[in-house]
C-alpha cells in the first residue's frame, strides 16, 4: 500500500454541517482506502467560536471540485482515491457519525491511528469518509488534510 | 474498551491537549479517552471478534465486525456488476 496526501476546504462555514473534505473510492478501478491521518482548522482572523465536527460515510459523490492527491512518496504509483472538497451539493452520508466532537475556532485538531487501526473505506463505487463542520457564528474558511493509504 | 488505536492533538488559545482514542471494531467509531474516565464509558469487549467496541455497538448486543461488512458491501457490488447492473 501507498501513502499520499490531500487538503482540501470548505469556502464558508454555516450554522448547517457541510463537508470540507471528502474522500471516497471512484466509481471503477476501486481499491480500500485506509484514512490514518487528518488534520482540520479554521482558516480566517482568530475569534472565539465553536465549530462542531463529525465524520460520516458518504455513498454518493455530491457537487463538488475534486482534488488529485500526492504520493508521499514520488516513486508509487498515481493515486486512484479522490478527495473532493469545495462542496456545493452535499453527497448522500448515513448511519452513525463516525467521531464527533467540538473545537475552538482558535485550535487545530489532528487525529492519527495506530498502524493498522485507520478508517477504512470499502472499494465500493464512490463510497468515502464525509469530515463535515458547522458553527453558530464563524462563517468563513475552514479546512485541513488527509493523509491515507490505498 | 481500554486499548489505544489512535492519537488526538488539539493545539488551541490554551495550550496543547492530547487524548488517546479508540477506535469500535464493529462500526469504527471513534472514542476520545479522557484520563479518569470510566472503563464502561468507553464501550466494551466483544466476546465473540474478541475486539472493542463502542457503546452504541454494545447496546446493539450483536457481532458483524467492519471488516465482514465491508466483505458484504464489496461482494454485493461484485454480484449487481456481474448482472450488468451499476450500484
Amino acid at each position: 500500500m501507498s501513502k499520499y496526501a490531500a487538503p482540501g476546504t470548505v469556502a464558508a462555514v454555516t450554522t448547517g454541517y457541510k463537508s470540507c473534505m471528502i474522500l471516497r473510492a471512484p466509481p471503477t478501478a476501486m481499491r480500500r482506502i485506509k484514512l490514518g491521518d487528518f488534520v482540520v482548522g479554521a482558516g480566517d482572523v482568530p475569534a472565539d467560536n465553536v465549530c462542531n465536527l463529525k465524520i460520516l460515510r458518504s455513498t454518493t459523490v455530491g457537487t463538488l471540485t475534486d482534488v488529485v492527491p500526492t504520493a508521499l512518496d514520488p516513486a508509487d504509483a498515481a493515486c486512484v482515491s479522490i478527495l473532493g472538497n469545495l462542496v456545493t451539493v452535499e453527497p448522500t452520508t448515513g448511519g452513525v457519525a463516525l467521531m464527533a466532537f467540538a473545537m475552538n475556532q482558535r485550535a487545530t485538531y489532528r487525529w492519527v491511528a495506530a498502524p493498522g487501526e485507520e478508517l477504512i473505506i470499502p472499494a465500493t463505487a464512490n463510497n468515502g469518509l464525509a469530515i463535515q463542520v458547522q458553527s453558530p457564528a464563524y462563517a468563513s474558511v475552514f479546512g485541513g488534510s488527509v493523509i491515507f493509504e490505498e | 474498551m481500554a486499548r489505544q488505536q489512535g492519537y488526538a492533538v488539539i493545539t488551541g488559545p490554551d495550550g496543547v491537549t492530547e487524548l488517546r482514542t479508540s477506535t469500535c471494531a464493529h462500526c469504527q467509531h471513534l472514542t476520545h479517552m479522557h484520563a479518569g474516565q470510566r472503563a464502561a464509558d468507553l464501550g466494551g469487549h466483544c466476546r465473540i471478534c474478541d475486539k472493542d467496541i463502542c457503546g452504541r455497538c454494545v447496546d446493539l448486543g450483536s457481532c458483524t465486525p467492519w471488516e465482514e461488512q465491508m466483505r458484504r458491501m464489496e461482494a454485493r457490488q461484485d454480484a449487481l456488476r456481474s448482472y450488468g447492473i451499476s450500484p
